[in-house]
């Protein structure tokens, strides 16, 4: 069932209700009428806008969660117990209260701006940021049914969307004044652009295979097989142009804490403070998102269609393809953190020269290896065995003799 | 991009203390830099003057919040050798265990702050684990973690504790393992060794220019350690190699201090077999009411290079007439504008960490 | 390549899930002290006889020699100044001033950090702790652990093990000559302690 359809049911049983309930007092008149009408005309809107914030709603429980994940398993791999302080008594240990901790704290803060900066500029900094962050949300289905919208364009309407944020992060690092920050705006526009481009080439190989930008088509062509077997380097391009775009260790030389302060960051206090962090997540969720979309094939699970009879009457049918969804993106978000915590950070012009030099190159060499594929050999398309393995052992290959040559170094 | 100046410091996360470090950068690349320290001057070597000996030694443990005790022992031979006594052999050997513990634990502390700089986040919460074991020990050898107070004029404070050997050996087998772990993760991280070769490069000439001493000229390629060339207490009778490195960059430094740690941890192991039975002070000693008049100059081997102190007695009182404490770290400080100018504003923590410095015995 | 420090913090992730990772969660678990721990001191009044050999090796001058009642003087301690060096146990011929394993010493004013011989003499020995075994197993394994020597039970009597007996008569030694000599670093108090020896 389509999420539109279902909110919209919801939303005109709610309102239905009111008026029934209205008229049921007896209260007629131009008033209830121009109220109705007006409902009439606007319901497309309230309807819309239900959906939207329940999608936000979904995706920023959805990053309270990830925050959670990655204190507790950042210190479990540095064996260590992390965030332990739960309510006292109940849930000691768990952690449940750090974050909403911290988000009250970041909210009850000052919120300063330098004397001379931009006043202007550096408060929309961070909203740029967020808005860009959250607005990528509504492209991405969680399931046929859970999706805001299903646009035709929709990989290329997250594409745009998301790569909207080197833009935000380096008018913050500017309008703020302060050398630091604008060295980090500097590092962070250059990082963000040289990993940018292999960032979107790795994907036209997927798109190729499967013949359209939209998202659920791309799920639905990888029913038999993941595309992360045909497609293995464009994956692993993906994966490094990923970290490189949400700026994570090891790719966070713009917030380094140890040469600059904070970097772009470091005069945001408070509500600015907590959005900069927030869209740091939020693009993080929107990054495995859509690697789990593209190449881990979006929500179908390995379990075979069951029902489950429920005590109240009724059926229960699985598999739940939302949560499917949900629990690969966290799969992937792990590795996302074991990875920042064995791995130092690089050095900005190690970014730029493995952005340009090094994934750039295999993202091409990925793309002609598909197309020559599809010309050559369309009639494997049908046999998935074949295809997977007539794709992926070459990549492998050159894969595993480019590592031996020492080119990744 | 035109060219400013850039204040690293006094307060950022990457000094490891309160100095700083005041940039030319054009772009990212420094073209100046200048050194600015003397936040934490205390005047010690002032206080020193108006006190007696053994109500200075506390003080003496201030001088490095991560190797204190490097320092009394220091002070405390400096003043052996004014009053010409020479403390029992076991109670040197407490010394040299204790110092040894030290090298380690100081060595765990520069790693961790080293790594976490870069951005590796879990080895500093194992460096960390691991010098908790080595205060553990303290705290059962000397009864405080960091400030021991535990060397004294003509010997220590106390003999070792019951069961203190079977525990030393078995944290030294324990510090064995876990510097082959910090060899996984640190160096033989692809990520590291991008970051650490050829960062700060220090060739041998300048080296010796710029009065680098310790690891940092081990590093640049000079075999030096006050322990070979000048031994004091016990160090002639045991045996350990000295580490050397090549280019003097960030990942010599490394190696070197890695190896350091693995030479402590025989040291101590070699230190716990061979003692002998005995006293731990001299019998009988009372500290002279006058200070000799005369001179004498100490070093020893800091974790951080070559320290050495210069005390001076007047005839008349038991306190020093003057006291010198020639802390390795300031030079180092002092030398690095020299070296820094073409790196990064991104190595700038490696080649500072690599100096490791420990700021309150820089500004004293 | 990469895949050392990717590996060896996985390990950690499957160990830690069979045994403790290396936190141990204070406040609801602390760590077992040893008995020469030097933490707040506690005064035997008994023994005290108001000598100020403690006083007088006092590196920081810390410790007043006060009237408590006729002809009993007592030392009073300013916590907020003592640097918890130990001289002034081991200055203390008559073994009353001993320093236990209280550790959590933070109030709420600096008056409060002036301690009185009273309270002084009212500290509880805080030893105990309830992880001790366990670190130690984390970190040797499974073998025998060294148990530490049993705590005291009276503070005036188990501070001395045997072995340390011995090494703390000469220790005493230095200690003893700062308290024989006139009294010169107390420039500025207002109370001047009493000249000479005991």
């Amino acid at each position: 069932m389509d999420l539109y359809s279902a909110v919209s049911g919801l939303v005109n049983w709610v309102v239905g209700g009111l008026f029934g309930l209205v008229e049921g007092l007896g209260l007629r008149g131009p008033v209830v009428v121009f109220l109705r009408d007006l409902y009439g005309s606007l319901e497309h809107a309230i309807i819309t806008a239900v959906v939207a914030i329940l999608v936000l709603v979904v995706g920023l429980l959805m990053v309270v969660l990830m925050l959670w994940i990655e204190r507790k398993l950042i210190g479990r791999l540095a064996d260590r117990r992390a965030t332990m302080l739960g309510i006292r008594g109940i849930g000691r240990g768990t952690g449940a209260i750090q974050l909403f901790a911290d988000a009250i704290k970041l909210f009850v803060k000052e919120d300063l701006a330098p004397k001379k900066a931009d006043r202007h500029v550096f408060a929309a900094g961070p909203s740029i940021l967020v808005a860009s962050s959250v607005l990528v949300l509504v492209a991405i289905p969680m399931s046929e049914g859970f999706a805001a919208s299903d646009l035709d364009g929709g990989l290329i309407f997250a594409m745009a969307v998301f790569g909207f944020a080197p833009f935000a992060v380096f008018l913050s690092g500017w309008s703020a004044n302060n050398k630091y920050t604008l060295i980090g705006g500097m590092r962070s526009a250059t990082q963000m652009i040289s990993c940018e481009i292999p960032f979107l080439l790795s994907l036209v190989g997927v798109v190729i295979l499967a013949g359209s930008f939209r998202l659920v088509d791309i799920v639905h062509m990888q029913g038999e097989l993941w595309f992360i077997v045909l497609q293995p380097i464009a994956f692993v391009v993906y994966f490094i142009a990923m970290i490189s775009e949400i700026e994570r260790i090891p790719f966070d030389l713009p917030e380094a804490e140890a040469e600059l302060v904070e970097g772009w960051q470091t005069e945001y206090s408070g509500l600015k403070f907590a959005f900069a962090m927030m869209s740091g997540y939020i693009r993080g969720y929107v990054g495995c998102a859509l690697g789990v979309l593209l190449f881990f094939g979006g929500w179908s699970s390995p379990v075979p269609a069951y029902s489950v009879a429920l005590p109240w009457g009724g059926e229960f049918s699985g598999p739940v393809p939302e949560l499917w969804f949900l629990m690969k993106v966290l799969l992937l978000f792990m590795v996302l953190v074991w990875v920042r915590a064995a791995l130092g950070r690089v050095r900005v012009d190690q970014i730029v020269n493995l952005g340009w030099k090094r994934l750039l190159p295999l993202a091409l060499f990925n793309i002609a290896l598909t197309v020559a594929f599809l010309i050559f050999a369309p009639e494997l398309e049908s046999d998935t065995l074949a295809m997977g393995v007539a794709f992926s052992v070459p990549s492998l290959f050159l894969v595993a003799m480019f590592w031996k040559w020492g080119w990744f170094r | 991009m035109t060219q400013m100046w850039l204040n690293m410091g006094p307060q950022h996360p990457a000094t490891h203390g309160l100095w700083d470090l005041f940039v030319r950068v054009d772009g990212e690349t420094i073209k100046e830099a200048q050194t600015k320290i003397g936040y934490l001057h205390r005047g010690v070597e002032k206080i020193a003057e108006n006190r007696t000996v053994e109500k200075f030694l506390p003080l003496n443990d201030r001088l490095c919040y991560v190797a204190n005790s490097s320092w009394t022992t220091l002070f405390v031979m400096g003043v052996e050798e004014l009053l010409e006594v020479t403390s029992p052999e076991r109670a040197q050997y407490i010394r040299v265990i204790v110092l040894e513990l030290q090298r380690i634990a100081s060595h765990l502390v520069w790693l961790g702050a080293y790594c976490s700089d870069m951005g590796l986040l879990t080895m500093i919460l194992w460096a960390w684990r691991d010098r908790e074991l080595m205060l553990d020990l303290f705290q059962f050898l000397t009864g405080a973690r960091i400030m021991h107070n535990f060397p004294r004029v003509g010997g220590v404070r106390n003999d070792l504790p019951p069961t203190f050997r079977e525990r030393a050996l078995k944290a030294m087998d324990y510090m064995d393992r876990m510097c082959d772990e910090y060899e996984l993760i640190c160096g033989r991280n692809e990520l590291f060794v991008m970051r650490t070769k050829g960062i700060g490069a220090l060739p041998l000439d300048r080296a010796i220019a710029l009065g680098a001493t310790g690891p940092m000229l081990r590093a640049s390629g000079l075999e030096r350690d006050v322990r070979k060339e000048d031994p004091y207490l016990v160090y002639d009778r045991l045996d350990f190699k000295v580490p050397v490195g090549r280019n003097g960059d960030g990942w010599d430094r490394y190696t070197v201090r890695l190896e350091e740690t693995r030479q402590s941890v025989s040291l101590v192991r070699q230190c716990l077999q061979k003692m002998p039975e005995g006293d731990v002070m001299i019998p009988g000693f009372k500290m002279p009411k006058v200070l000799p008049a005369r001179a004498v100059y100490r070093r020893a081997e800091d974790p951080r290079g070559e320290g050495a102190v210069y005390i001076v007695g007047d005839g008349k009182t038991n306190r020093p007439y003057r006291l010198k404490i020639r802390s390795p770290t300031y030079i180092h400080l002092l030398g690095i504008p020299h070296y820094i100018v073409g790196a990064r504003v991104s190595d700038v923590p490696i080649i500072m960490g690599g100096a490791d410095p420990c700021m309150a015995e820089v500004d004293r | 390549m990469i895949s050392r420090p990717l590996w060896i913090t996985l390990k950690y992730l499957l160990r830690g899930l069979r045994r403790r990772p290396a936190t141990v969660l204070y406040p609801f678990e602390k760590i077992r002290l040893p008995y020469q721990w030097r933490g707040l001191h506690r005064l035997d009044d008994q023994k005290c006889t108001g000598c100020g050999a403690c006083s007088r090796s006092c590196p920081n001058i810390c410790i007043d020699i006060i009237q408590v009642a006729e002809k009993k003087k007592r030392p009073a301690i300013d916590i907020g100044r003592c640097l918890f060096c130990g001289y002034c146990v081991d200055a203390c011929p008559f073994d009353a001033l001993h320093m236990t394993g209280n550790y959590e010493l933070a109030v709420f004013s600096r008056k409060e950090m002036m301690l009185t011989p009273e309270q002084l003499s009212k500290v509880e020995d805080a030893r105990e702790g309830t992880i001790d075994e366990e670190l130690w197993k984390r970190v040797y394994g499974d073998e025998e652990i060294p148990a530490w020597p049993p705590l005291p039970e009276k503070p005036s009597k188990g501070k001395k093990e045997p072995a340390k007996e011995a090494a703390k008569e000469p220790a005493k030694e230095p200690a003893k000559e700062a308290a024989k000599e006139p009294a010169k670093a107390p420039e500025n108090r207002p109370e001047k302690p009493p000249e000479g020896g005991k």
